[in-house]
């Protein structure tokens, strides 16, 4: 009773200090999250005063992705590139370990490099930071790795509900592409910490979606198939600008080390010379999205746009600047569905909505295609805009992206970039190929209470295992061990039913169970066979599954993948 | 950890947050302002092109004003109106409804729906956007704005007929016109178009003590009491008017002094007059018999020398009632004697 009042407590307490460590992390990210969009946004406003002139749209990227190169090089070298694989490293290599100094570097180098106009996003880094203060915090109160990492996607989620004032998506986020399991633990902690995050961002800034549509409609069925080519189109482009970026960041990476310093330099000259023929590629750009939402700018500038822009972000990106890919996502996804949109309704305006509706779709379209989480695209969608009329054409067009990006670029960029820094972070594939117990599933073999104990031994020695099922009037009594059995002979038992009098708890699997399900419940057990049992009744055995039988399966799918 | 570290720990974060929350405060308020001065400045921008006449660079102007300052509805109503300015009205209506979405009661954003619906050719919705402008929300001191848009109003319904409403609201504008003489000589001038001369004439009248030298307002009373019958005010107000400088209403003033001698009904008249007016009224209408289809009956009962005044303009009238059927130009052609028919027609 002692043991269990203790273990009550503890729990408890754990509960507890998790519970209040989410709200400390939603309000500490929130509040941070806050201060650097709006210290960004006033840095770039003092830096592009409305009708600047044309050379500082040349010099300010380059001399601000100077600065931010150096500080990057010299002090803070972890903070840099977009922060989504940053934070994935944490968690599943440095025990969710990220520095308070990475933390201050990726805000101030970010600050730097976006404020002057680098083409890249806001978002990527806030997630970073919001998982660097997550630790840091973590590590103060002094909790282990298991705890410490198990906050990090608190602080995911809490950072990316205040960057795009998007709770849900950033929760989905959370799970779908930082952990990658919809299904985890810390499920409860996350909504915990995105809501209060949100609820600061509500608190300083007010409730103001980061963009606003006009109210759009499907006008004609049709349509679907229209939104349908544009999630070919999307997806191809979502292809280009990942292959892109890929390709020079690879030719940057073959550069000497020693001038990592002056390489997002060259990015920031790039982006400035781009600039200077279409200064809308500067910064995230998400003015114009505003206004292509609107349907208000023609089909010429926006096919323009989006090119430039895949451009000028593959080029930033690539050339080692601190910020991230969300924003420019979006904008180039806008740019697409605008320019898809505009075509289709010069050629067919009696069947299709305003191009702005398109845009909207291509936001969703674009981001499902680069980041390849079609179901946060289409909550962070409706969450950016809070227009649900558009909620099927975006998955239509999001899933039809989500494949053709699939098919043309199988690895999501994400993992690409981990491994070009020569990481292997875990896959979704190894939890979509996972083996169940079905497939290795053997006929029913079980023992009885009459049967003598040494006809049970020889059983047992048959299956090659060390157990096997004890059955009575068709149910399962208990799972019948070597060990005990021998003890029980040493005792003068003759039967089974003797050694097992009475029903007792046994492990067993379900046929929908993993493999590697099966094997931790061999191990907790000491046992090399369980009873494979019916969701239904426990009690009802289906079959047996062996070590031997996990292990030759383990085999063969290492044969393949090796192979591979 | 002790619990002394915790609560440190606690503390020090709890300080940061403050911190940093009115860090944020400070900031958002900067934004806020910075944001607003340069919406305002953009918009400026935008006032001067448009009232320059460049719309097209108004409404990327009033765009961008709009982009930094999405909530204010100055900034949005100018834009729909430089939007249908440039003929894109398919793009103002959405943000006409944003506004009203948020304000259904205001009276620019009404006003300009109105407008909107009006150039479409919805005249009903039109009317119902301008009666919630007229009796919506304004900012302090647009009384002039709420008249202009009832007199739009007035103009609207003036031009589809809806002579019932017109009056509705001329009612109201004589109220409301606040003895502004340009509008109440529009609202005379309406209730004449719309079908109410008796009205028209009192309020020309009305002008003449007011506006002794205006022509405008003797010819308009001259039209008011063609229209009402009085073809001898007629005259009267015609002759002034041309006195006063307006030229064009001679041929008014003709006919004006053609029904005046000719109209039987006048009061005071004397019995050889009557009769003198009666047989020549009888006269003319069995000329016009004369070159219209034959009607021996008509033909007949006109050669009998009638006595009585009232039986012989009674006979002319049936002749011209027969006349505007069988030969409608050829009765038409004698305007007076078509007017004075009506006229005389009317009569309970």
């Amino acid at each position: 009773m002692r043991h269990f009042r203790t273990a009550l407590r503890t729990l408890r307490s754990e509960a507890a200090t998790e519970l209040v460590l989410s709200l400390v992390t939603g309000c500490l990210v929130g509040l941070s999250i806050v201060a650097f969009i709006l210290l960004t946004g006033r840095l770039a406003a003092r830096m592009y005063p409305p009708e600047s002139a044309g050379w500082r749209r040349v010099f300010i990227p380059f001399a601000g992705a100077l600065v931010s190169g150096i500080l990057l090089y010299r002090y803070f070298p972890e903070a840099r590139g977009s922060g989504i694989p940053q934070t994935k490293f944490a968690i599943f290599i440095r025990d969710g370990y990220i520095s308070l100094r990475t933390v201050i570097g990726k805000f101030v180098c970010c600050t730097t490099s976006l404020a002057s106009g680098i083409a890249l996003g806001r978002e990527g880094p806030s997630v970073h930071i919001g998982a660097g203060i997550a630790s840091v915090l973590g590590r103060a109160f002094g909790l282990g790795p298991e705890h410490i990492r198990a906050l990090i996607p608190v602080g995911c989620s809490a950072a990316l509900a205040a960057a795009f004032n998007t709770p849900i998506a950033a929760v989905l986020f959370s799970l779908e592409e930082i952990l990658g399991d919809l299904h985890a633990r810390v499920l409860g902690t996350v909504v915990l910490s995105a809501a209060t995050s949100w609820a600061v961002l509500h608190l300083v800034l007010g409730d103001e979606p980061l963009f606003h549509v006009p109210a759009y409609q499907l006008v004609h069925p049709a349509e679907f198939a229209i939104y349908a080519v544009l999630g070919l189109i999307g997806g191809l482009g979502s292809v280009l600008f990942v292959k892109l970026l890929l390709g020079i960041r690879l030719a940057f990476r073959r550069l000497p080390k020693d001038t990592l310093w002056v390489q997002p330099a060259v990015g920031g000259l790039a982006v400035g010379l781009l600039a200077l023929a279409a200064p809308e590629v500067l910064g995230v750009g998400y003015g114009f999205v505003d206004r292509v939402l609107g349907g208000d700018m023609s089909l010429r500038v926006v096919v323009l746009l989006a090119f430039l822009k895949i451009l000028a972000t593959a080029l930033c990106y690539s050339s080692g600047n601190a910020g991230g890919i969300f924003g420019p996502s979006l904008f180039i996804g806008a740019m697409i569905g605008g320019s898809v949109g505009s075509a289709a309704h010069s050629l067919f305006p009696a069947w299709t909505a305003n191009p702005g509706a398109y845009a909207l779709v291509g936001m969703g379209t674009a981001f499902a295609g680069i980041v390849r989480t079609p179901l946060t695209s289409v909550i962070m969608i409706f969450e950016m805009t809070r227009d649900y009329s558009i909620i099927v054409p975006l998955m239509i067009s999001n899933l039809v992206s989500f494949f053709v990006s699939q098919m043309l670029q199988p690895e999501p960029i994400y993992e690409a970039l981990a491994h070009q820094e020569g990481v292997f972070l875990p896959t979704s594939e190894g939890r979509e190929d996972a083996v169940s117990v079905s497939t290795v599933l053997q006929g029913p073999a079980s023992l009885t209470p009459a049967s003598h104990l040494t006809d049970s031994l020889k059983q047992m020695s048959r299956f090659k295992s060390d157990a096997l099922p004890l059955i009575q009037d068709g149910a399962i009594r208990a799972l019948a061990s070597a060990r005990e059995v021998q003890k029980a002979l040493d005792r003068g038992a003759s039967t089974l039913g003797e050694a097992y009098p009475d029903n007792r708890p046994y492990p067993f699997v379900h046929p929908d169970h993993s493999l590697s399900v099966a094997l931790q419940r061999m191990g907790a057990a000491e046992v090399n066979l369980l009873p494979v049992v019916s969701r239904a009744n426990i009690h009802q055995l289906l079959g047996i599954v062996t070590l031997e039988a996990v292990l030759s399966s383990f085999r063969i799918q290492n044969g393949d993948s090796q192979e591979k | 950890m002790t619990v002394a570290n915790t609560w440190l720990i606690a503390a020090m974060v709890g300080t940061v947050g403050f911190g940093l929350y009115f860090v944020d405060r400070e900031l958002a308020l900067v934004e806020s302002k910075e944001l607003a001065a340069e919406a305002q400045s953009w918009f400026e921008r935008a006032q001067r092109a448009s009232s320059e006449n460049r719309m097209d660079e108004a409404v990327e102007l009033y765009r961008h004003a709009l982009t930094l300052e999405r909530s204010s509805r100055e900034y949005q109503l100018a834009l729909s109106r430089a939007l249908v300015k440039t003929g894109r009205r398919e793009e103002a209506a959405p943000l006409l409804t944003t506004v009203l979405s948020r304000g259904p009661n205001y009276g620019p954003a009404n006003l300009e729906m109105a407008r909107l619906l009006k150039a479409g050719g919805d005249t009903t919705g039109a009317a119902a956007y301008y009666h919630r402008a007229i009796y919506g929300t304004w900012p302090s001191g647009a009384d002039a704005e709420i008249l202009h848009a009832r007199l739009e109003l007035v103009d609207m319904l003036e031009g589809a007929h809806q002579n019932r409403d017109v009056l509705a609201e001329l009612l109201l504008l004589e109220d409301s016109a606040h003895r502004d003489p340009e509008i109440l000589l529009k609202v005379a001038r309406w209730y004449l178009s719309a079908g109410f001369p008796a009205r028209a004439a009192t309020l020309f009248r009305e002008f003449t003590k007011t506006e002794p030298d205006n022509p405008e307002v003797y010819a308009g009373l001259g039209d008011a009491e063609l229209t009402v019958g009085d073809y001898r005010s007629a005259r009267e107000a015609y002759t002034a008017a041309m006195r006063r400088g307006d030229k064009s209403v001679s041929e008014r003033l003709v006919t004006a002094v053609e029904l005046a001698s000719l109209d039987p009904t006048v009061r005071r008249l004397g019995s050889a007059e009557r009769k003198r007016r009666s047989d020549l009224i009888l006269a003319r209408a069995e000329g016009m018999l004369g070159k219209c289809v034959p009607n021996p009956d008509l033909q007949a009962r006109a050669e009998q020398k009638q006595s009585d005044p009232d039986e012989a303009v009674a006979l002319a009238e049936e002749i011209w009632a027969y006349g505007q059927r069988a030969c409608p130009d050829i009765a038409q052609a004698d305007a007076p004697m078509t007017t004075l028919m009506s006229r005389l027609n009317e009569r309970p």
